[in-house]
């Protein structure tokens, strides 16, 4: 493994991980050698002192050990510069071999060089291995200037040369060894990111699943709810299509119930009022003519059950046809006079005589009409009825107004309401079911129309109601229309 | 095609006031003769006797053997081929004016008879004519 060329000389601190791990390794150096110097040399050197012949200089070495360590020291644990500190040491190291070679005898002279080779390694191993080399080549320096102050002796040129081979050796080996610790710190830095990563998604996948469960316990729930409340709805919609059923059903067995004896009522009255049986007086007459009215009004008003049932039963049938409506305005007109000689109202027809044709079942046309023109010779005591007709894009547009009483807008709800009337007492006394107009909305709505009123209080009533008209074709861009002779 | 004054006309209707009225409004409107019988059982009876039948009024609603059930059984029997048979009833529901045409009557009256129109009715019955009037 190479040296990266990357790093400048004395200027590269250790990455982090590495400055850490070497921080702890350092720091065992130095307190190792507090140890050292306390435990073995100071005693060694105080007893030394003791000794005859012993100067004081032979403690400078160990003095300036303590010194650089305890700077180094300070560095490590104070200031925590792991670089600073490691340098001190060395510098220490180099200092304390300069020392020694000052003060001591020949014998550490010549040992110097693997003093040197030593110092090498450890800075080797504290240091980057370039600022290592630095110092070693320091040291070497040092080493030669010595020599050469000395006299150089063949001894000394070849302790330098294996030194310095030595320290070359050993610095390249501890590059390697340096390189190798980083790349393998890198590679478990970055393991340890990707750790990390994988952590924080893993627990971010944990919470997405567990917002998920929950999640999907919710939805079970409101499936559960769900499922409760449609049975539940099923289960009122069969009641409640049970009871319309047995309604319906009732409806038609009462109607029957009751038309049955009515036969009978109406018709023989009938037959005996008309002499049938034998002559009959004047008053014997009328009196019978009452008693077939109010069969006939029994009759009108168990039809209006009847089709009301029908109807909300969804089973009446219209049978709509192309319809001139002239003849069916006569009609109801002719009959309305009926209604109206007794008060002397008018009648007006305001009728065009070019009337297109309507798409209507006609005997409900008639039922309608004659349910509101009932209504309005009920309610009016003086003036009249208007028919009226206009055109509104495909619909037809019916109006009988009337110049009576009028409906009060807080009465306009009770219109519509089946077997409500307006003035409830007033058409009690004139006979009426309260059946007829929302009949005749029902009618006009499954025709396709529309059923209106406006009124004012006082000035009377127009109810209206559309039908649509008769369109032959898609191509005709015209309807046909009936002329009224 | 019988004139009314020459026909026979048979009612069969278990209700003892419309029996009689239908009797009466038929003689008013000036029927040759009017047989009225208050079941099928006695329909048969009676129809041995008769001469040509030139209309049956039947009620639907009966007890035991109702108008439907007797359409049937009256539609085989010999002195009645050809004779037409008309369904009288109160029962004027769309499903039961359907379940008539179904059936196969050959008219349908709807009670209450209307006094006015029952002599044409009965006139176009007796003359072939299909007479459908439910209300």
């Amino acid at each position: 493994m190479r040296l990266k060329p990357s790093r400048a000389f004395g200027d590269d601190q250790l990455p982090e991980l590495i400055a850490d791990a070497q921080g702890e390794n350092l720091q065992i150096l130095i307190n190792g050698t507090f140890a050292f110097i306390v435990a073995l040399l100071g005693p060694l050197v105080l007893g030394l002192s003791i000794q005859p012949g012993f100067s004081a200089w032979g403690a400078l070495p160990l003095l300036c050990w303590v010194i650089t360590t305890y700077i180094a020291h300070y560095f490590l644990k104070v200031k925590k510069r792991y670089h600073w500190a490691a340098q001190f040491y060395t510098v220490g190291l180099l200092i304390l071999m300069a020392t020694l070679m000052v003060v001591g005898g020949q014998i550490i002279r010549n040992s110097a060089p693997f003093l040197l080779i030593l110092i090498a390694f450890i800075a080797g191993l504290l240091l980057t291995p370039r600022v290592a080399l630095g110092y070693t080549l320091l040291g070497g320096v040092w080493l030669l200037l010595f020599a050469v102050a000395q006299g150089p002796t063949l001894y000394d040129l070849l302790a330098f040369v294996s030194a310095a081979i030595a320290a070359g050796v050993a610095n390249l080996a501890e590059g390697s060894l340096y390189s190798a610790t980083e790349w393998s710190l890198e590679g478990y830095r970055r393991a340890a990111q990707r750790a990390n990563e994988l952590a924080v998604s893993r627990e971010a996948l944990r919470q997405a699943v567990k917002s998920r469960d929950y999640l999907n316990d919710q939805l079970l729930r409101a499936n559960e709810s769900l499922a409760y409340a449609r049975a539940a709805a099923e289960q009122a919609r069969e009641v409640a299509e049970e009871a319309n059923r047995l309604k319906t059903q009732f409806v038609a067995n009462m109607s029957h119930e009751l038309r049955t004896p009515l036969n009978a009522i109406i018709n023989f009255t009938r037959i005996v009022a008309e002499g049938y049986d034998g002559p009959v007086n004047e008053e014997q007459r009328t009196h019978l003519d009452y008693v077939r009215f109010a069969g006939e009004h029994l009759l009108g008003l168990i039809n209006d059950i009847l089709d009301l049932a029908k109807i909300e039963a969804g089973k009446m049938e219209i049978y709509p046809e192309p319809v001139d409506l002239h003849p069916i305005f006569k009609g109801i007109l002719s009959t309305a006079v009926g209604l109206t000689r007794d008060k002397g109202l008018y009648l007006k027809d305001e009728v065009p005589e070019q009337l297109p044709l309507v798409y209507a079942d006609p005997k409900r046309v008639r039922q309608i009409l004659l349910n509101l023109f009932s209504n309005a010779a009920k309610f009016t005591d003086s003036g009249g009825i208007t028919l009226c007709v206009c055109v509104e894009q495909t619909m037809l547009v019916i109006s009988v107004t009337d110049t009576g009483h009028g409906i009060a807008p807080e009465d306009f709800g009770k219109v519509f309401e089946e077997f409500r009337q307006v003035d409830e007492t007033f058409h009690r006394a004139a006979g009426g079911t309260g059946l007829g107009i929302p009949i005749s909305k029902k009618l006009v709505e499954m025709h396709g129309g529309k059923l209106w009123f406006e009124s004012q209080v006082g000035v009377g009533s127009t109810f209206y109601f559309s039908l649509p008209l008769y369109c032959p074709n898609a191509d005709a861009p015209q309807q046909e229309s009936a002329t009224h002779a | 095609m019988p004139e009314i004054n020459e026909a026979t006309i048979l009612v069969i209707e278990d209700d003892r006031l419309n029996a009689a009225l239908a009797k009466k409004m038929l003689q008013i409107i000036g029927a040759g003769q009017v047989v009225v019988c208050q079941s099928g059982q006695e329909a048969r009876q009676v129809l041995e006797e008769l001469p040509a039948v030139g209309l049956v009024l039947l009620d639907l609603r009966m007890p035991g053997e109702d108008g439907y059930m007797l359409l049937q059984s009256l539609r085989n029997h010999p002195k009645l081929s050809g004779t037409p048979i008309a369904a009288t009833t109160a029962n004027v529901m769309p499903y039961d004016v359907q379940q008539a045409e179904i059936a196969g009557f050959d008219g349908f009256l709807g009670k209450p008879f209307n006094f006015d129109r029952f002599p044409t009715q009965i006139k176009r019955l007796l003359n072939g004519e299909r007479v459908w009037d439910p209300r």
